[in-house]
């Protein structure tokens, strides 16, 4: 339930996104503020979506070193330029 | 080995000249990167083994035409991810409306200034090591997985690579209320699995 009559759990919740990303109109966003401020369910779901932005990045940084597949592409792919390199060779 | 800036243009022009060595040392130092960048996307393996396959043709097809306006290794990547987006687009499980509005491959064709900087793989193992972080990552990278596709390209997009929603949406084809609204049920989803323990981040 929402210590505030307005906006609604439900509708803050949903408007989460559009406040992070800035395109919700200004009375919207002080009122989501607002909501965010005082409501415990809703607060640690933004939170949440916050630091998720925040180290979403860092966390799925690559490993040092390449999977076996990647390898298996690169080689497929340099074999491909190697038949390039030879057929325009035999056509030069 | 990483490659100094002077080594890396005398690959790229060897490489040119159909030297498949040079394109391989060329590469080499960031296949990790451009393969992780597409599995992100894709969440498969053999996908991604299939798209960063397309990603380093189009690469090597595309050297000539690179001009060292950004970094060699951030307009690779960005054909990389731009082969993963392509790839969820002709995949047989994706139905598409306009299936003939593939996005180009090429970074500098519809995207002027394609990212500067790159995470450079030796900061980022160490990150990627690190224990605490671990059991996080996993669960991220399990709960990507039951992701939409849809959704998930938004989000790791997003949220992983820092575009902007109006590049997103470009890129996409869709509009930027489509992109926020499968951005929030991508957030949403992965919010519901894994709240706690983004909480607890320091
Ligand atoms: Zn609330």
């Amino acid at each position: 339930m929402t210590p505030f009559p307005f906006p609604p759990c439900k509708e803050v919740h949903e408007s989460l996104t559009e406040l992070m990303e800035g395109s919700a109109p200004l009375y919207k966003r002080l009122m989501l503020r607002l909501h965010l401020a005082f409501c415990d369910a809703c607060r640690p779901a933004y939170l949440a979506f916050l630091a998720m932005r925040r180290v979403g990045p860092k966390l799925l940084l690559p490993p040092a070193d390449s999977p076996r597949e990647a390898e298996d592409a690169l080689k497929a792919v340099l074999k491909r330029v190697e038949q390039d390199r030879s057929e325009k060779k035999i056509k030069g | 080995m990483p490659t100094t800036p002077a080594q890396q243009s005398d690959l790229i022009r060897l490489a040119v000249e159909g030297d498949s060595d040079a394109f391989g040392a060329l590469i080499h130092p960031h296949l990790s990167l451009f393969h992780h960048g597409i599995y992100r996307i894709l969440a498969n393996h053999q996908d991604a083994q299939d798209a960063l396959q397309d990603g380093l043709l189009a690469i090597y097809r595309g050297l000539p035409r690179f001009e060292g306006r950004s970094q060699f290794s951030s307009w690779a990547y960005r054909i990389c991810i731009n082969a993963a987006l392509m790839h969820r687009r002709s995949s047989r499980r994706y139905v598409e409306k306009n299936a003939s509005d593939f996005p180009s491959l090429d970074p500098e064709e519809e995207h002027p200034n394609p990212m500067e900087t790159l995470p450079e793989v030796a900061a980022a193992s160490e990150a990627y090591n690190q224990l605490e972080h671990r059991e996080l990552r996993d669960k991220l990278m399990e709960t990507l997985a039951l992701l939409p596709p849809s959704q998930r390209e938004v989000f790791v997009l997003r949220d992983i690579e820092d575009w902007s929603t109006e590049d997103i949406a470009t890129q996409l084809g869709v509009t930027t209320l489509v992109v926020r609204q499968r951005l929030h049920r991508a957030r949403d989803f992965i919010c519901a699995r894994l709240q706690p323990y983004f909480l607890r981040v320091p």
